[in-house]
Protein backbone atom coordinates (compact mmCIF):
# COMPACT_ATOMS: atom_id res chain seq x y z
CA UNK A 1 0.00 0.00 0.00
CA UNK A 2 1.27 3.27 -1.02
CA UNK A 3 2.14 5.73 1.81
CA UNK A 4 -1.12 7.97 0.77
CA UNK A 5 -3.92 6.44 -0.75
CA UNK A 6 -6.77 8.43 -1.85
CA UNK A 7 -9.82 6.07 -3.39
CA UNK A 8 -12.46 7.98 -5.47
CA UNK A 9 -13.00 10.99 -3.14
CA UNK A 10 -15.75 13.15 -3.69
CA UNK A 11 -15.73 16.75 -1.60
CA UNK A 12 -18.24 19.69 -1.18
CA UNK A 13 -17.72 22.74 -0.11
CA UNK A 14 -20.80 24.53 0.62
CA UNK A 15 -22.61 22.01 -1.28
CA UNK A 16 -21.33 22.48 -4.43
CA UNK A 17 -19.56 19.38 -5.90
CA UNK A 18 -15.81 19.65 -6.08
CA UNK A 19 -13.97 16.78 -6.26
CA UNK A 20 -15.99 13.51 -8.07
CA UNK A 21 -14.27 10.91 -7.43
CA UNK A 22 -10.11 11.48 -7.17
CA UNK A 23 -7.88 8.71 -7.15
CA UNK A 24 -4.52 9.07 -6.36
CA UNK A 25 -1.33 7.14 -5.06
CA UNK A 26 1.85 8.70 -3.40
CA UNK A 27 4.95 7.01 -2.20
CA UNK A 28 7.68 7.68 0.27
CA UNK A 29 10.25 10.47 -1.50
CA UNK A 30 8.06 10.58 -4.44
CA UNK A 31 7.64 14.18 -5.92
CA UNK A 32 4.26 14.64 -7.51
CA UNK A 33 3.32 18.04 -9.55
CA UNK A 34 -0.61 18.79 -9.17
CA UNK A 35 -1.52 20.73 -12.20
CA UNK A 36 -5.07 21.84 -13.68
CA UNK A 37 -6.53 25.15 -14.58
CA UNK A 38 -8.09 27.32 -11.65
CA UNK A 39 -10.58 26.38 -10.44
CA UNK A 40 -10.82 22.34 -10.73
CA UNK A 41 -10.08 21.02 -7.52
CA UNK A 42 -5.97 21.31 -6.45
CA UNK A 43 -6.29 23.18 -3.57
CA UNK A 44 -9.72 21.23 -2.63
CA UNK A 45 -7.68 18.38 -2.68
CA UNK A 46 -5.07 19.47 -0.40
CA UNK A 47 -7.32 20.83 2.10
CA UNK A 48 -9.82 18.17 2.16
CA UNK A 49 -6.66 15.87 3.24
CA UNK A 50 -5.49 18.62 5.72
CA UNK A 51 -9.09 18.45 6.86
CA UNK A 52 -10.49 21.65 6.58
CA UNK A 53 -13.57 22.19 8.27
CA UNK A 54 -14.96 24.06 5.30
CA UNK A 55 -14.36 20.98 3.45
CA UNK A 56 -16.58 17.90 3.68
CA UNK A 57 -16.07 14.58 1.84
CA UNK A 58 -19.27 12.72 0.83
CA UNK A 59 -17.49 9.32 0.12
CA UNK A 60 -14.13 8.13 -0.87
CA UNK A 61 -11.36 7.12 1.89
CA UNK A 62 -7.92 8.66 2.17
CA UNK A 63 -4.63 6.71 4.38
CA UNK A 64 -1.81 7.90 5.40
CA UNK A 65 0.48 5.27 6.45
CA UNK A 66 -2.26 2.69 6.46
CA UNK A 67 -4.48 4.98 8.72
CA UNK A 68 -7.52 6.24 8.24
CA UNK A 69 -7.22 9.70 7.73
CA UNK A 70 -10.92 11.12 7.39
CA UNK A 71 -11.27 10.16 11.00
CA UNK A 72 -8.50 12.17 12.07
CA UNK A 73 -8.58 15.51 13.54
CA UNK A 74 -6.53 18.25 12.00
CA UNK A 75 -3.84 18.74 14.40
CA UNK A 76 -3.78 14.50 14.44
CA UNK A 77 -2.80 14.70 11.13
CA UNK A 78 -0.29 16.99 11.11
CA UNK A 79 1.16 15.03 14.07
CA UNK A 80 0.84 11.81 11.84
CA UNK A 81 3.38 13.39 9.18
CA UNK A 82 1.03 15.25 6.80
CA UNK A 83 1.91 19.31 5.95
CA UNK A 84 -0.29 21.86 4.34
CA UNK A 85 1.91 24.44 3.24
CA UNK A 86 -1.13 27.27 2.36
CA UNK A 87 -1.70 29.61 -0.15
CA UNK A 88 -3.26 32.02 1.89
CA UNK A 89 -1.53 31.34 5.16
CA UNK A 90 -2.81 33.55 8.07
CA UNK A 91 -1.67 35.93 10.40
CA UNK A 92 -2.05 36.02 13.93
CA UNK A 93 -1.12 38.69 16.33
CA UNK A 94 0.13 38.27 19.58
CA UNK A 95 1.46 35.05 18.74
CA UNK A 96 5.09 35.09 17.94
CA UNK A 97 6.65 32.66 15.48
CA UNK A 98 8.71 31.43 17.86
CA UNK A 99 6.37 30.92 20.94
CA UNK A 100 4.03 29.09 18.10
CA UNK A 101 6.87 26.48 16.20
CA UNK A 102 7.89 25.47 19.61
CA UNK A 103 4.77 24.50 20.44
CA UNK A 104 4.08 23.09 17.41
CA UNK A 105 7.48 20.75 18.06
CA UNK A 106 6.44 19.91 21.35
CA UNK A 107 3.29 19.02 20.52
CA UNK A 108 4.61 15.76 18.52
CA UNK A 109 7.55 14.95 20.78
CA UNK A 110 6.94 13.18 24.25
CA UNK A 111 9.27 15.17 25.90
CA UNK A 112 9.73 19.32 25.29
CA UNK A 113 12.56 19.95 23.00
CA UNK A 114 15.23 21.89 24.77
CA UNK A 115 15.03 25.76 24.44
CA UNK A 116 18.83 26.07 23.39
CA UNK A 117 18.36 23.18 21.22
CA UNK A 118 15.04 25.05 19.45
CA UNK A 119 16.40 28.46 19.21
CA UNK A 120 19.65 27.13 17.44
CA UNK A 121 17.30 25.22 15.26
CA UNK A 122 15.56 28.08 14.39
CA UNK A 123 17.98 30.71 13.95
CA UNK A 124 19.77 28.09 11.06
CA UNK A 125 16.58 27.65 9.41
CA UNK A 126 16.02 31.29 9.17
CA UNK A 127 19.07 31.71 7.65
CA UNK A 128 18.96 29.11 5.38
CA UNK A 129 15.40 30.71 4.08
CA UNK A 130 17.53 34.12 4.09
CA UNK A 131 15.15 36.00 5.99
CA UNK A 132 15.64 38.28 8.48
CA UNK A 133 17.10 37.53 11.64
CA UNK A 134 13.39 38.81 13.90
CA UNK A 135 11.38 36.43 12.18
CA UNK A 136 11.00 34.48 15.58
CA UNK A 137 10.10 37.22 17.99
CA UNK A 138 7.61 38.45 14.91
CA UNK A 139 3.89 37.90 15.11
CA UNK A 140 3.05 35.18 13.24
CA UNK A 141 2.44 36.16 9.84
CA UNK A 142 1.63 39.61 10.73
CA UNK A 143 2.35 42.57 8.36
CA UNK A 144 4.47 40.16 6.37
CA UNK A 145 4.94 40.78 2.47
CA UNK A 146 3.32 37.61 -0.09
CA UNK A 147 6.62 36.46 -0.45
CA UNK A 148 7.52 36.26 3.43
CA UNK A 149 4.24 34.93 4.10
CA UNK A 150 5.27 31.97 1.64
CA UNK A 151 9.06 31.43 3.16
CA UNK A 152 7.95 31.33 6.71
CA UNK A 153 5.75 28.33 5.37
CA UNK A 154 8.64 26.76 4.33
CA UNK A 155 10.40 27.68 7.62
CA UNK A 156 7.70 25.43 9.19
CA UNK A 157 8.24 22.62 6.80
CA UNK A 158 11.61 22.77 7.90
CA UNK A 159 11.25 22.90 11.27
CA UNK A 160 7.91 20.39 11.91
CA UNK A 161 10.03 18.02 9.20
CA UNK A 162 6.98 16.26 7.78
CA UNK A 163 6.61 13.08 6.10
CA UNK A 164 4.35 13.85 3.24
CA UNK A 165 4.17 18.15 2.59
CA UNK A 166 1.82 18.98 0.40
CA UNK A 167 2.53 22.95 -1.47
CA UNK A 168 -0.79 24.84 -2.49
CA UNK A 169 0.78 27.40 -4.55
CA UNK A 170 4.30 27.69 -2.47
CA UNK A 171 5.54 29.97 -5.47
CA UNK A 172 3.65 32.78 -6.42
CA UNK A 173 4.44 35.78 -4.84
CA UNK A 174 8.35 34.77 -4.64
CA UNK A 175 10.40 36.39 -6.94
CA UNK A 176 13.22 34.34 -9.06
CA UNK A 177 15.88 34.70 -5.88
CA UNK A 178 13.49 33.81 -3.21
CA UNK A 179 11.69 30.97 -5.74
CA UNK A 180 15.95 29.40 -6.03
CA UNK A 181 16.21 29.22 -2.03
CA UNK A 182 12.79 28.21 -1.33
CA UNK A 183 13.02 25.40 -4.08
CA UNK A 184 16.74 24.57 -2.55
CA UNK A 185 15.29 24.29 1.26
CA UNK A 186 12.60 22.50 -0.17
CA UNK A 187 14.99 19.69 -2.36
CA UNK A 188 17.16 19.47 0.59
CA UNK A 189 14.78 18.61 3.33
CA UNK A 190 12.82 16.15 0.60
CA UNK A 191 16.64 14.45 0.40
CA UNK A 192 17.38 14.12 3.76
CA UNK A 193 13.85 12.80 4.73
CA UNK A 194 13.02 10.57 2.09
CA UNK A 195 9.80 13.41 2.49
CA UNK A 196 6.91 12.70 -0.13
CA UNK A 197 5.83 16.12 -1.87
CA UNK A 198 2.37 16.98 -3.66
CA UNK A 199 2.66 20.39 -5.41
CA UNK A 200 0.54 22.57 -6.99
CA UNK A 201 2.03 25.81 -9.13
CA UNK A 202 1.27 26.75 -12.34
CA UNK A 203 4.77 27.54 -13.03
CA UNK A 204 6.96 25.28 -14.94
CA UNK A 205 10.29 27.21 -13.99
CA UNK A 206 9.67 25.94 -9.75
CA UNK A 207 9.06 22.31 -10.87
CA UNK A 208 12.00 22.33 -12.82
CA UNK A 209 13.55 23.23 -9.33
CA UNK A 210 11.87 20.45 -7.55
CA UNK A 211 11.73 17.65 -10.54
CA UNK A 212 8.70 16.03 -10.42
CA UNK A 213 8.78 12.31 -10.41
CA UNK A 214 5.13 12.21 -11.47
CA UNK A 215 2.87 15.00 -12.85
CA UNK A 216 -1.13 14.85 -13.01
CA UNK A 217 -3.88 16.71 -14.40
CA UNK A 218 -6.65 18.17 -12.20
CA UNK A 219 -9.59 18.52 -14.28
CA UNK A 220 -13.68 18.94 -12.73
CA UNK A 221 -12.56 16.96 -9.93
CA UNK A 222 -10.86 14.27 -11.49
CA UNK A 223 -7.65 13.43 -12.36
CA UNK A 224 -7.36 13.07 -16.38
CA UNK A 225 -3.60 13.05 -17.39
CA UNK A 226 -0.68 11.52 -15.35
CA UNK A 227 2.56 10.89 -16.39
CA UNK A 228 6.27 12.17 -15.58
CA UNK A 229 8.32 15.03 -15.71
CA UNK A 230 7.48 15.59 -19.12
CA UNK A 231 4.08 16.06 -18.89
CA UNK A 232 4.80 19.66 -17.09
CA UNK A 233 7.18 20.33 -19.95
CA UNK A 234 4.07 19.69 -22.51
CA UNK A 235 1.34 21.78 -20.37
CA UNK A 236 3.96 24.75 -20.21
CA UNK A 237 4.21 25.04 -23.94
CA UNK A 238 1.07 23.84 -24.87
CA UNK A 239 -1.21 24.56 -22.15
CA UNK A 240 -4.54 22.36 -21.50
CA UNK A 241 -6.24 22.42 -24.76
CA UNK A 242 -4.43 19.13 -26.12
CA UNK A 243 -5.88 17.13 -23.21
CA UNK A 244 -8.77 18.99 -24.08
CA UNK A 245 -9.04 17.18 -27.31
CA UNK A 246 -6.75 13.90 -26.61
CA UNK A 247 -9.13 12.87 -23.59
CA UNK A 248 -12.27 14.13 -24.29
CA UNK A 249 -12.64 15.95 -21.33
CA UNK A 250 -14.33 19.38 -21.00
CA UNK A 251 -11.23 21.82 -19.57
CA UNK A 252 -13.61 24.47 -17.83
CA UNK A 253 -11.17 27.92 -16.58
CA UNK A 254 -12.74 29.20 -13.28
CA UNK A 255 -14.47 31.60 -13.96
CA UNK A 256 -17.89 33.02 -12.00
CA UNK A 257 -17.37 29.76 -9.92
CA UNK A 258 -17.77 30.53 -6.17
CA UNK A 259 -13.91 30.22 -4.34
CA UNK A 260 -14.04 28.80 -0.97
CA UNK A 261 -13.67 31.95 1.12
CA UNK A 262 -10.66 33.08 2.46
CA UNK A 263 -11.20 35.49 5.03
CA UNK A 264 -8.57 37.50 6.75
CA UNK A 265 -10.05 39.92 8.87
CA UNK A 266 -6.93 42.30 9.09
CA UNK A 267 -3.69 42.09 11.08
CA UNK A 268 -5.21 40.60 14.20
CA UNK A 269 -7.11 37.94 15.98
CA UNK A 270 -10.15 40.86 16.62
CA UNK A 271 -12.00 42.91 14.06
CA UNK A 272 -10.89 46.28 14.39
CA UNK A 273 -12.98 49.07 14.97
CA UNK A 274 -11.03 52.01 15.69
CA UNK A 275 -12.56 55.16 17.60
CA UNK A 276 -15.60 53.29 18.63
CA UNK B 1 -5.06 51.60 58.46
CA UNK B 2 -2.22 50.30 57.02
CA UNK B 3 0.65 53.18 56.09
CA UNK B 4 3.71 51.57 53.65
CA UNK B 5 6.63 54.43 52.96
CA UNK B 6 8.52 52.50 49.74
CA UNK B 7 12.29 53.46 49.52
CA UNK B 8 14.96 52.91 46.53
CA UNK B 9 15.11 48.79 47.10
CA UNK B 10 14.23 45.62 45.42
CA UNK B 11 10.93 44.77 44.80
CA UNK B 12 8.61 44.84 47.97
CA UNK B 13 6.10 42.24 48.44
CA UNK B 14 2.48 41.91 50.12
CA UNK B 15 -0.10 39.57 50.56
CA UNK B 16 -3.52 41.01 51.36
CA UNK B 17 -5.90 38.24 52.76
CA UNK B 18 -8.21 40.51 54.91
CA UNK B 19 -10.57 43.84 54.28
CA UNK B 20 -8.20 46.53 54.36
CA UNK B 21 -7.54 50.29 54.01
CA UNK B 22 -4.49 50.54 52.34
CA UNK B 23 -1.89 54.19 52.27
CA UNK B 24 1.42 53.86 50.11
CA UNK B 25 4.08 56.49 49.83
CA UNK B 26 6.82 56.64 47.59
CA UNK B 27 9.28 59.94 48.94
CA UNK B 28 10.61 62.40 46.43
CA UNK B 29 13.74 61.01 44.56
CA UNK B 30 12.68 57.53 45.56
CA UNK B 31 12.31 54.87 42.65
CA UNK B 32 10.12 51.69 44.19
CA UNK B 33 8.16 48.73 42.91
CA UNK B 34 5.63 46.66 44.84
CA UNK B 35 4.21 43.61 43.99
CA UNK B 36 0.61 43.07 45.75
CA UNK B 37 -1.14 39.92 46.17
CA UNK B 38 -4.89 39.91 47.00
CA UNK B 39 -5.42 36.50 48.48
CA UNK B 40 -8.39 36.08 50.03
CA UNK B 41 -11.99 37.22 49.01
CA UNK B 42 -11.87 41.08 50.10
CA UNK B 43 -12.52 44.66 49.75
CA UNK B 44 -9.48 46.96 49.78
CA UNK B 45 -9.12 50.79 49.58
CA UNK B 46 -6.09 52.18 48.97
CA UNK B 47 -4.74 55.75 48.85
CA UNK B 48 -0.93 56.27 46.70
CA UNK B 49 0.82 59.35 46.79
CA UNK B 50 4.11 59.32 44.70
CA UNK B 51 6.19 62.61 45.54
CA UNK B 52 8.14 65.08 43.26
CA UNK B 53 10.38 63.00 40.95
CA UNK B 54 10.04 59.58 42.48
CA UNK B 55 8.49 56.06 40.88
CA UNK B 56 6.50 53.97 41.46
CA UNK B 57 6.00 50.25 39.46
CA UNK B 58 3.52 48.92 41.06
CA UNK B 59 1.70 45.33 40.50
CA UNK B 60 -1.37 44.37 41.85
CA UNK B 61 -2.03 40.59 40.84
CA UNK B 62 -5.45 40.07 42.28
CA UNK B 63 -7.33 36.49 42.87
CA UNK B 64 -9.87 37.48 45.27
CA UNK B 65 -13.55 38.52 45.06
CA UNK B 66 -14.72 41.75 46.15
CA UNK B 67 -13.85 45.75 45.76
CA UNK B 68 -10.48 47.33 45.03
CA UNK B 69 -10.65 51.08 44.42
CA UNK B 70 -8.78 53.92 45.54
CA UNK B 71 -6.59 57.31 44.88
CA UNK B 72 -3.50 57.90 43.06
CA UNK B 73 -1.37 61.27 43.66
CA UNK B 74 1.01 62.07 41.15
CA UNK B 75 3.64 65.01 42.34
CA UNK B 76 5.94 66.97 39.53
CA UNK B 77 7.99 64.75 37.42
CA UNK B 78 6.39 61.53 38.97
CA UNK B 79 5.97 58.46 37.19
CA UNK B 80 3.16 55.57 38.58
CA UNK B 81 2.94 52.07 36.55
CA UNK B 82 0.03 50.91 38.03
CA UNK B 83 -0.63 47.29 36.70
CA UNK B 84 -3.34 45.24 37.26
CA UNK B 85 -3.24 41.27 36.84
CA UNK B 86 -7.43 39.99 37.02
CA UNK B 87 -7.16 36.38 35.60
CA UNK B 88 -9.30 35.24 38.87
CA UNK B 89 -13.00 33.47 38.12
CA UNK B 90 -14.57 35.70 40.12
CA UNK B 91 -16.57 38.80 40.24
CA UNK B 92 -15.28 42.41 40.76
CA UNK B 93 -15.45 45.71 40.69
CA UNK B 94 -12.91 48.16 41.12
CA UNK B 95 -12.66 52.14 40.85
CA UNK B 96 -9.59 53.62 40.48
CA UNK B 97 -8.83 57.76 40.36
CA UNK B 98 -5.46 58.53 39.26
CA UNK B 99 -4.34 62.41 39.79
CA UNK B 100 -1.79 63.62 37.36
CA UNK B 101 -1.56 66.94 39.99
CA UNK B 102 2.05 67.58 39.52
CA UNK B 103 3.56 69.12 36.09
CA UNK B 104 5.15 66.26 33.67
CA UNK B 105 3.64 63.92 36.17
CA UNK B 106 3.10 60.68 34.36
CA UNK B 107 0.69 57.06 34.11
CA UNK B 108 0.92 54.08 32.76
CA UNK B 109 -1.45 51.58 33.65
CA UNK B 110 -2.32 47.74 32.07
CA UNK B 111 -5.02 45.68 32.91
CA UNK B 112 -5.18 42.32 31.97
CA UNK B 113 -8.25 40.17 32.63
CA UNK B 114 -9.77 36.80 32.16
CA UNK B 115 -13.58 37.28 32.62
CA UNK B 116 -15.56 34.33 33.15
CA UNK B 117 -17.73 35.65 35.42
CA UNK B 118 -18.40 39.44 36.02
CA UNK B 119 -15.79 42.34 36.40
CA UNK B 120 -16.42 46.03 36.57
CA UNK B 121 -13.71 48.97 36.32
CA UNK B 122 -14.33 52.69 36.50
CA UNK B 123 -10.98 53.99 35.91
CA UNK B 124 -10.46 58.21 35.91
CA UNK B 125 -7.20 59.96 35.08
CA UNK B 126 -7.38 63.59 35.94
CA UNK B 127 -4.92 65.43 33.99
CA UNK B 128 -4.58 68.37 36.42
CA UNK B 129 -1.11 70.16 35.55
CA UNK B 130 0.70 70.37 32.32
CA UNK B 131 2.96 68.14 30.08
CA UNK B 132 1.29 65.28 32.23
CA UNK B 133 0.92 62.09 30.28
CA UNK B 134 -0.98 59.02 30.72
CA UNK B 135 -1.47 55.74 28.90
CA UNK B 136 -3.84 53.03 29.34
CA UNK B 137 -4.33 49.70 27.70
CA UNK B 138 -6.74 47.13 28.91
CA UNK B 139 -6.87 43.49 27.63
CA UNK B 140 -9.57 41.17 28.24
CA UNK B 141 -10.84 37.74 26.83
CA UNK B 142 -14.12 37.58 27.53
CA UNK B 143 -15.32 33.52 27.93
CA UNK B 144 -19.08 32.08 27.87
CA UNK B 145 -21.21 33.89 30.78
CA UNK B 146 -18.75 36.33 31.21
CA UNK B 147 -19.51 40.10 31.75
CA UNK B 148 -16.63 42.45 31.30
CA UNK B 149 -17.57 46.52 31.52
CA UNK B 150 -14.97 49.09 31.23
CA UNK B 151 -15.37 53.13 31.70
CA UNK B 152 -12.36 54.14 31.15
CA UNK B 153 -11.94 58.21 31.21
CA UNK B 154 -9.52 60.57 30.50
CA UNK B 155 -10.26 64.08 31.35
CA UNK B 156 -7.65 66.99 31.01
CA UNK B 157 -8.20 70.25 32.56
CA UNK B 158 -8.50 73.80 31.54
CA UNK B 159 -4.66 74.81 31.99
CA UNK B 160 -2.64 71.26 31.72
CA UNK B 161 -1.51 72.88 28.45
CA UNK B 162 0.82 70.38 26.69
CA UNK B 163 -0.99 67.08 28.36
CA UNK B 164 -1.21 64.13 26.76
CA UNK B 165 -3.83 60.99 27.18
CA UNK B 166 -4.11 57.61 25.54
CA UNK B 167 -6.65 54.92 25.99
CA UNK B 168 -6.46 51.38 23.75
CA UNK B 169 -8.79 48.56 24.77
CA UNK B 170 -8.58 45.15 23.47
CA UNK B 171 -11.10 42.61 24.11
CA UNK B 172 -11.65 38.83 22.38
CA UNK B 173 -14.77 37.20 23.05
CA UNK B 174 -15.11 33.72 22.78
CA UNK B 175 -18.39 32.58 23.11
CA UNK B 176 -21.89 34.45 21.72
CA UNK B 177 -23.41 34.85 25.51
CA UNK B 178 -20.52 36.57 26.34
CA UNK B 179 -20.66 40.18 27.52
CA UNK B 180 -18.45 43.32 26.68
CA UNK B 181 -18.98 47.37 27.22
CA UNK B 182 -16.21 48.92 26.83
CA UNK B 183 -16.55 53.36 27.18
CA UNK B 184 -13.55 54.95 26.25
CA UNK B 185 -14.12 58.47 26.88
CA UNK B 186 -12.04 61.95 26.68
CA UNK B 187 -13.05 65.05 28.21
CA UNK B 188 -10.78 67.63 26.98
CA UNK B 189 -10.85 71.83 28.31
CA UNK B 190 -7.89 72.51 26.73
CA UNK B 191 -6.45 73.22 23.47
CA UNK B 192 -2.57 72.08 23.42
CA UNK B 193 -3.05 69.13 23.51
CA UNK B 194 -2.96 64.97 22.48
CA UNK B 195 -5.44 62.66 23.16
CA UNK B 196 -6.04 59.21 21.64
CA UNK B 197 -8.84 56.11 22.14
CA UNK B 198 -8.54 52.91 20.27
CA UNK B 199 -10.86 49.68 20.96
CA UNK B 200 -11.14 46.25 19.01
CA UNK B 201 -13.25 44.14 20.50
CA UNK B 202 -14.15 40.75 18.17
CA UNK B 203 -14.37 36.64 18.33
CA UNK B 204 -11.65 34.48 17.64
CA UNK B 205 -10.71 33.96 14.19
CA UNK B 206 -11.58 30.14 12.63
CA UNK B 207 -9.00 30.24 10.18
CA UNK B 208 -6.36 31.18 12.58
CA UNK B 209 -7.65 28.59 14.66
CA UNK B 210 -7.28 26.26 11.71
CA UNK B 211 -4.06 27.65 10.71
CA UNK B 212 -2.72 26.33 13.90
CA UNK B 213 -4.04 23.14 14.55
CA UNK B 214 -2.58 22.48 10.76
CA UNK B 215 0.92 22.58 12.70
CA UNK B 216 -0.51 19.85 15.31
CA UNK B 217 -1.61 21.89 17.90
CA UNK B 218 -5.15 20.97 19.57
CA UNK B 219 -7.91 23.04 19.56
CA UNK B 220 -7.17 24.06 23.27
CA UNK B 221 -3.56 25.04 22.70
CA UNK B 222 -4.23 26.93 19.50
CA UNK B 223 -7.23 28.56 21.23
CA UNK B 224 -4.28 29.25 24.15
CA UNK B 225 -1.58 30.43 21.96
CA UNK B 226 -4.25 33.24 20.67
CA UNK B 227 -5.13 34.72 23.92
CA UNK B 228 -1.97 34.37 25.80
CA UNK B 229 -0.88 37.63 23.94
CA UNK B 230 -3.18 39.75 25.61
CA UNK B 231 -2.33 38.52 29.25
CA UNK B 232 1.18 37.67 29.12
CA UNK B 233 2.81 41.30 28.96
CA UNK B 234 1.71 41.51 32.61
CA UNK B 235 3.43 38.49 33.99
CA UNK B 236 7.09 41.21 33.00
CA UNK B 237 6.18 44.64 34.39
CA UNK B 238 8.13 44.12 37.11
CA UNK B 239 11.84 43.31 37.27
CA UNK B 240 11.81 39.99 39.06
CA UNK B 241 12.96 36.77 37.63
CA UNK B 242 11.75 34.44 39.79
CA UNK B 243 8.15 36.66 40.29
CA UNK B 244 8.10 36.94 36.11
CA UNK B 245 8.38 32.68 36.04
CA UNK B 246 5.63 31.98 38.32
CA UNK B 247 3.40 34.50 36.89
CA UNK B 248 3.66 33.38 33.59
CA UNK B 249 3.46 30.02 34.86
CA UNK B 250 0.27 30.96 35.85
CA UNK B 251 -0.96 32.35 32.94
CA UNK B 252 0.20 29.77 30.62
CA UNK B 253 -1.80 27.53 33.06
CA UNK B 254 -4.73 29.58 33.14
CA UNK B 255 -5.31 29.67 29.12
CA UNK B 256 -4.59 25.93 29.57
CA UNK B 257 -1.54 25.46 27.55
CA UNK B 258 -0.15 23.44 30.25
Amino acid sequence: MAQLEIKDLYVSVEDKEILKGLTLSVNKNEIHALMGPNGNGKSTLLAAIMGNPKYTVTSGSITFEGKNVLEMSVDERSRAGLFLGMQYPQEVAGVTNSDFLRAAINARLEKPMPLFKFIKEMESTISKLEMKPDLAHRFLNEGFSGGEKKRNEIVQMNMLKPALSMLDEIDSGLDVDALKIVADAITDLQQQNEMSLIVVSHYARFYQLLKPTHAHVLVDGKIVVSGDASLVERIDTEGYDWIEKEYGVHVEEENDQKKPSVSSIGSCAAKVRKGA
Amino acid sequence: MKKMVLKDASLQKMVIDADMQLDIEVNPDENASLYIYMEKDVNVKYQIHVHENASLNLLIWNESQGMLSGESFCERNAQLSFNLGELQEKDMKQKHLIHLCGEESRLNLKSANIIKNTKTYEIVCLHEAPHTYSNMENYAIVYENGTFEMIDTGKIVKGAYGSESHQTSRALILDEHARCNITPELLIDENDVQASHATTMGQIDENQLYYLETRGLTQKQALGLITIGYLMPMAHVLEDEALNLELSTIIEKKVGLS
